[in-house]
C-alpha cells in the first residue's frame, strides 16, 4: 500500500510538472501538448490507482474486490474511447 | 491576474473543505463562472480535474493510513462512475443558464443542508465485526460492519450524476451516506469518499476533457492553491471554533445560489 501511495504522489506531481512545462515553452514538441499531456497523466492517475489495487487483490487472492476494480477499469477506459 | 484569482480560489475551497468538509466544486464553479466570467462547462471541467488532483493526494495519505474502506469504495463507485459519465455527456450539450440555474439550486440545498446538520453516527465497536482500523487518537482499533450496502449504491449514484452535471466532487452527499446510511465510522468514511470523488470526477473529466472544456493552466494553479490551502485549512481548525465560519459560509452559499439563479434567468 506504501508503494500506491508513492506512486500516487509521483502521478501528481509528473502532471503538474508537464503542465507547468507547458505553460513555460508554450509550444508543442513533436505535436505533444505538453498541458493536455499533463491533463492526461492527471486523469489517468486514479485509474492506475484501481489498476494497481486490482493487481493487490489478485495476489491476495480476494477475487471478488479484483472482479470489482476489472469491471471498474473496464468502465473508465471504454469512456476515454467512447 | 487570473491565475492569481484561481490560485486563490484553490485555497479557499482547500480552507473550506478541511474546516467543514464542503469545499472543492461548490467554492470553484461558481468562482470561476462569476468572478472569471467562465462559461459553465469550462468552469465544471476545471473543477473536477482540480477535484481529482486533490483527491490524489489526500488518497496518498489515508492509503498508507490503512483508512479506506476498499471493499465499499469500489462497489459504489461501479455505478457511481457510470451515472458520472452519463451526466456529464448530458451536461456539454446543456445552455449555460439551465447549468446556472441548476447549480443555483443545488447550492441553496447545501445550505439548507448545512444548516440542518445531520449528527455523526459511528458503530459500536465489536471486534466480530468484518472491517476494523488503527485510530491514533483513541490509540485502539475500531471494529465496524457495512450496513445497507444496496441502498447506499442507490443514493451513490446520484451523487455521480451530481458530480458529471455540476463538476462538484459529491463527498457532501457520499460521507453522510457512508456514514448515516451504512454506519461505516466517521474517518473511514471520509477517506473512502475522498478516494470515491477523484475516481468519478476522473471518469467524468474525460468528457470534457475530448469536447476541450478543460484550461490546463487553470488546474495548475487551482490544484496548486488547493495543496497550499489544505494546510492552512488544517492549522486554522486546530486553533478556531468552526460553528461561526460555518453560519458566514451558509450565508455566502445563500448569496451565490441567488446571483447564479438570477444570472441564469437574465
Amino acid at each position: 500500500m506504501k508503494i500506491i501511495s508513492y506512486l500516487l504522489k509521483i502521478g501528481f506531481y509528473i502532471s503538474m510538472a508537464f503542465i507547468m512545462a507547458g505553460l513555460l515553452i508554450k509550444h508543442n514538441i513533436g505535436g505533444l501538448d505538453l498541458s493536455t499531456a499533463g491533463i492526461s497523466v492527471l486523469l489517468f492517475t486514479p485509474i492506475f490507482l484501481i489498476f494497481s489495487l486490482s493487481i493487490f487483490y489478485l495476489y491476495k487472492k480476494d477475487y471478488k474486490k479484483f472482479l470489482l476494480a476489472v469491471l471498474l477499469i473496464i468502465v473508465l477506459i471504454v469512456n476515454i474511447f467512447l | 491576474m487570473d491565475y492569481l484569482i484561481v490560485f486563490i480560489v484553490g485555497i479557499i475551497s482547500s480552507i473550506t473543505g478541511a474546516l467543514l468538509g464542503i469545499g472543492g466544486g461548490i467554492i470553484i464553479v461558481p468562482a470561476l463562472a462569476i468572478i472569471l466570467k467562465l462559461p459553465m462547462q469550462n468552469a465544471i471541467a476545471v473543477s473536477l480535474a482540480t477535484i481529482v488532483s486533490t483527491s490524489i493526494l489526500v488518497t496518498a495519505e489515508n492509503v498508507k493510513k490503512n483508512m479506506i474502506n476498499f471493499d465499499m469504495g469500489l462497489s459504489l463507485e461501479l455505478t457511481t462512475s457510470v451515472f458520472a459519465i452519463s451526466a456529464s455527456f448530458i451536461a456539454v450539450n446543456l445552455s449555460q443558464h439551465i447549468l446556472k440555474a441548476a447549480f443555483g439550486f443545488f447550492l441553496l440545498f447545501i445550505a439548507v443542508f448545512m444548516y440542518k446538520k445531520p449528527k455523526k453516527k459511528d458503530a459500536p465497536c465489536d471486534s466480530s465485526s468484518r472491517y476494523s482500523y488503527f485510530d491514533p487518537k483513541l490509540d485502539k482499533t475500531v471494529y465496524y460492519n457495512v450496513e445497507h450496502p444496496y441502498m447506499a449504491v442507490a443514493i451513490s449514484s446520484l451523487a455521480g450524476f451530481l458530480s458529471g452535471l455540476l463538476g462538484i466532487g459529491g463527498g457532501v452527499v457520499k460521507v453522510p451516506i457512508l456514514n448515516g446510511v451504512c454506519r461505516i465510522p466517521m474517518k473511514v468514511a471520509s477517506s473512502t469518499s475522498a478516494l470515491m470523488v477523484g475516481v468519478t470526477a476522473a471518469a467524468a473529466s474525460f468528457v470534457y476533457l475530448r469536447h476541450g472544456y478543460i484550461l490546463p493552466y487553470l488546474v495548475l494553479f487551482t490544484s496548486l492553491g488547493a495543496v497550499f490551502g489544505s494546510k492552512i485549512g488544517l492549522y486554522i481548525s486546530k486553533n478556531s471554533k468552526n460553528e461561526t465560519i460555518e453560519k458566514i459560509f451558509v450565508v455566502v452559499l445563500i448569496v451565490t445560489a441567488v446571483e447564479m439563479i438570477i444570472k441564469a434567468f437574465s
